[in-house]
């Protein structure tokens, strides 16, 4: 197990920078997940802690220990692949085995062999595929293989635990009771464990603590619950969180000490609660989040209207797209066996407290904490 | 039947024809060795394209009147000898080439294309001088030896368009789990090439099993050619008196398990030959 | 940029360079040092005798062999035998490829027979057709004297008019299914949906051919062509085991091996060699570069 650190760290691939400047503390026993879209540089990120690629500055340590030019078996990290990765030509056994066997060769007594031995079953064991160590991966199920690859990596029993993208080849079934297991793992081992993936559902279920990068810089890094209530920024508010938040720029109008009034140019002013408004003047542009889960249709009078342009029923619940000024369309949640139908006028009211404002750098405004979400201090 | 369709048919006629023309071409000069090494005596010079009393005369002949059995296992030694030290040397050497990064790769590339370019005659005079030097001449292993010329960087080259395409995270793997370079070449990709091996150590088999000018210029003594040297100076009373039957015999004996293993080997062989020749 | 070559880098261009040691070793020493040897006694009067005892005699073997007509034959010899047969293939070669390229019932079979000629040996081809070309008992003069296309059996191979022809057909026919396997991996990577579309707006075939075909094949034709130009110009097999040192046929490889190794002249056999090299090294260098331009399109 191992705290790790990475200090200004970058990496530049010919002229293109893939990490730039990134400085991020791991703590011991963490699970951390590194998200952000298709090339925001978080594989880069994970390859240079498995040190599969060096670092073109900075450094990285494990446990105060510069590991920076450290080999990957030097470091004690194990890493499963987004392809698994297994060796065709060895069976399951084998491959658990190999890395073992490796290490072993220089002194090959035979308490040694038979504590490999012990150590690969135990590991088939507590991951279920123990009737599989016969097997060449050929013949097995896409999450079988995964548990392979899986317990290749328990078997050696590293510091940290790498998984690049390691789910995105299962089907949506199969993904959900891995990423179960996963955690079950992580409690039971209490290894340090960083997972890369463009999902930020798996992202809230499984981390600890999320790192949201973007084009090679760290965004913002917390709890997933902290990013969901406190995105630092637009692209971290956009990011996080399913459908996606629907922003909308205006213009203060009025504020005082805990919340503000904004004229989004259509509908009716909407009050916003924020918890500092010394930065905030009458007439500036903001631009205001909002999610769609917070949003619900009303028989009252809401601050915002529009006419349903389109409906997602998922079943558990409903999706619906307004159209309301000329941006893009308003979603709002509404019940699985909500009655709106398309065509039809909608009123939304917007809680004061559900709005997310941001400043005309896209710098996330704080917000009030109304007791949903207790702040942890992050390091 | 519409003209349309008699066009059609005649169209379709014309093109079987002309594969039945290639198949003929291809085949027949083989067909008619084959043919030519089963007449004995007179009905050699008669002829028949179907032997009418087949005899195995010739070929007790060619193993008779010199050491063509020899000659076969001079042939099947240099070849077998010459295919293990290329592979094995080329195996090592496509992995720095296919999967590592390093400063020069692309130069090293170049210049072994282009030794594969170079014409045998160039270093005929200073490979004869190296092989007297090394006390080789007349010796099976002086071929062996300067086969290497053209067997080593075909090999190179192919195995290394074989490498690259093997999977980068396999090797990552490999390299978490702790393996040095030697245990991922040897360990790794090794048991994954097999496929690979057997296409390009079949061309270089085949490219030293016909090989003729070194072979010419480096033995002197009949129980040191090779088959393709054996065949060329098989010779009778004069020019005007060739043994036909048996040149033909032993033509078809040494051609007949390439031909199988072309056969056996079809698809690989295509393989391997686009993979030396387009992709370079 | 300073990039931090960590230890695995480091290990990863150490274990490269061990790994490619050999290869460099054995490679200089089959051809690196012979070729040396070679354009070094191209200026000497050394005899295969006694290499020992050369002398410098600076460029008088070039100047000696740019005077000889016999080695003017054999570039000329060569030149014809490689711009004809390489032609004749090159056609050839596209016609069988398009027929295998074509489905019908038996096409694997055909394409297993058309690797035949190629993998017998050399010589062994050039054997089986002296037989055939033999002018007596021949089958060659046999089907021709029998379709009356000719009125008495021809010499092939004693002629001077029909040696040089003979031993270009021989080539064609070894060397075609080679070139026709290129052609053919050439055709089946182009894009279906080229044909396809032109299939729909019905374009004559021959249209399609001259003009989608034939332009798209044009990398993989050049780069085929080149490669057989260089495999022809070194030519020695051939015309040595079907016609031995006759001037009439003399390739340039011929040439040289002649003045080296049965004439004993070690300098001037070098020197011819060394002609050849540069023929070839001028050639090759053409052909990198079209390979180069050919990937980076």
């Amino acid at each position: 197990m191992a705290a790790i650190s990475m200090h200004a760290v970058g990496k530049t691939f010919g002229k293109t920078a893939a990490v730039s400047n990134v400085a991020l503390d791991i703590h011991d026993g963490e699970f951390a997940v590194f998200v952000g879209p298709s090339g925001c540089g978080k594989s880069t990120l994970l390859r240079l802690i498995a040190g599969l690629e060096d670092v073109s500055s900075g450094s990285i340590a494990f446990d105060g220990q510069d590991v920076t030019e450290q080999a990957p078996s030097e470091r004690g990290v194990a890493m499963v692949f987004q392809s698994y990765a297994l060796y065709p030509h060895m069976n399951v056994y084998d491959n658990m085995a190999f890395g073992l066997k490796l290490a072993q060769s220089n002194n090959t007594n035979k308490t040694d062999r038979q504590g490999m031995d012990q150590r690969v079953r135990e590991t088939a064991r507590i991951l279920q595929i123990e009737h599989l160590l016969a097997r060449k991966p050929r013949e097995l199920s896409g999450g079988q293989r995964q548990r392979v690859a899986i317990g290749r990596a328990i078997v050696r029993q590293p510091r940290v635990f790498l998984f690049d993208e390691p789910l995105s080849n299962l089907d949506a079934a199969l993904r959900v009771q891995m990423r179960i297991e996963l955690k079950r793992l992580h409690r039971e081992l209490g290894t340090t464990m960083i997972y890369v993936t463009h999902d930020q559902v798996e992202a809230m279920t499984l981390a600890d603590r999320i790192v949201v990068l973007n084009e090679g810089r760290v965004e913002q890094i917390g709890a997933p619950l902290e990013l969901y209530h406190h995105p630092r920024n637009l692209f971290v508010a956009g990011f996080i969180g399913s459908p996606k938040m629907n922003f909308m720029s205006a213009i203060v109008t009025a504020c005082d000490a805990q919340q503000v009034t904004l004229d989004l140019g259509i509908g009716r002013p909407i009050i916003a609660a924020v918890a500092d408004t010394a930065d905030l003047k009458t007439g500036a542009k903001v631009t205001l989040g909002l999610r769609p889960e917070h949003l619900t249709d009303t028989s009252g009078e809401g601050q915002l209207e529009g006419e349903v342009i389109a409906l997602e029923h998922l079943g558990s619940e409903t999706y619906a797209y307004l159209a309301c000024g000329n941006g893009e369309p308003l979603v709002i949640k509404s019940a699985a066996d909500t009655a709106i139908k398309v065509g039809q006028r909608v009123s939304v009211a917007v809680p004061p407290q559900k709005c997310y404002l941001f400043d005309e750098t896209g710098m996330a405004l704080a917000r009030r904490d109304f007791g949903e979400w207790n702040v942890i201090e992050v390091g | 039947m519409t003209p349309r369709r008699i066009k059609r048919l005649i169209g379709r006629g014309a093109f079987y024809l002309l594969l039945l023309v290639i198949g003929l071409y291809t085949v027949f000069p083989f067909y008619w060795a084959v043919v030519s090494s089963l007449k004995s005596g007179s009905a050699l010079f008669q002829v028949e394209f179907w032997p009418a009393h087949p005899a195995w005369d010739n070929y007790v002949a060619v193993f008779r009147e010199q050491p063509f059995g020899r000659n076969i296992l001079n042939s099947l030694f240099v070849a077998v000898s010459t295919v293990a030290l290329s592979l094995s040397l080329a195996l090592a050497a496509a992995y720095a080439l296919g999967r590592v990064r390093f400063r020069g790769r692309g130069l090293l590339l170049a210049v072994i294309l282009g030794v594969s370019m170079f014409p045998q005659i160039a270093v005929l005079s200073g490979m004869f001088e190296l092989i007297s030097g090394l006390g080789l001449y007349n010796n099976l292993l002086a071929l062996s030896f300067s086969y290497l010329i053209f067997t080593l960087p075909f090999t190179v080259w192919v195995l290394t368009t074989f490498m690259r395409e093997l999977p980068q995270e396999l090797e990552e793997a490999a390299i978490v789990d702790g393996a040095t370079p030697f245990t991922i070449v040897t360990r790794v990709f090794m048991p994954l090439m097999g496929p690979a091996l057997v296409t390009t150590g079949l061309l270089a088999f085949i490219a030293a099993w016909n090989e003729f000018l070194f072979a010419l210029t480096f033995t002197l003594t009949s129980d040191m050619r090779t088959v393709p040297v054996a065949i060329a100076l098989i010779s009778g009373a004069s020019a005007y008196e060739l043994p036909w039957g048996n040149i033909m015999a032993a033509s078809v004996i040494v051609t007949v398990p390439l031909i199988a293993l072309v056969l056996v080997f079809q698809r690989r062989i295509v393989t391997g030959l686009t993979a030396g020749a387009i992709k370079g | 940029m300073s990039t931090h070559a960590s230890r695995l880098t480091r290990q990863r261009v150490r274990s490269a360079w061990l790994f490619l040691a050999p290869v460099l070793v054995v490679l200089a020493l089959v051809a690196g040092w012979p070729l040396l040897k070679t354009i070094g006694y191209g200026f000497t009067d050394a005899s295969l005798i006694d290499p020992a005892s050369a002398k410098f005699i600076g460029l008088d073997n070039f100047s000696y062999l740019l005077l000889d007509s016999h080695w003017w034959a054999a570039v000329w010899n060569t030149t014809v035998f490689a711009v004809v047969s390489v032609a004749l293939e090159t056609v050839l070669g596209l016609v069988i490829a398009l027929a295998l390229n074509a489905q019908f019932p038996g096409r694997g079979g055909l394409r297993a027979a058309i690797l035949i000629p190629w993998a017998i040996p050399t010589v062994v081809s050039a054997q089986m057709w002296s037989w055939m070309f033999n002018d007596v008992f021949g089958v060659i003069n046999h089907m021709l004297l029998a379709l009356h296309l000719i009125s008495h059996p021809i010499a092939w191979l004693a002629s001077p008019d029909t040696a040089l022809l003979s031993i270009i057909l021989v080539d064609v026919w070894k060397t075609t299914p080679f070139m026709a396997l290129l052609l053919l991996a050439g055709l089946q990577m182009l894009p279906q949906e080229c044909f396809e579309s032109a299939r729909v707006d019905g374009v004559h075939p021959l249209k399609v051919f001259f003009r989608i075909t034939l332009p798209l094949l044009k990398p993989a034709l050049t780069v085929a062509i080149i490669f057989r130009l260089l495999d022809a110009l070194r030519m020695f097999d051939l015309v040595y085991v079907m016609s031995g040192n006759s001037r009439d046929t003399m390739s340039m490889s011929v040439y040289a091996r002649q003045q080296l190794i049965d004439f004993g002249d070690l300098g001037f056999g070098s020197a011819a060699a060394t002609m050849i090299f540069a023929i070839i090294a001028l050639f090759t260098a053409v052909y990198l570069t079209v390979a180069r331009v050919g990937r980076e399109r």
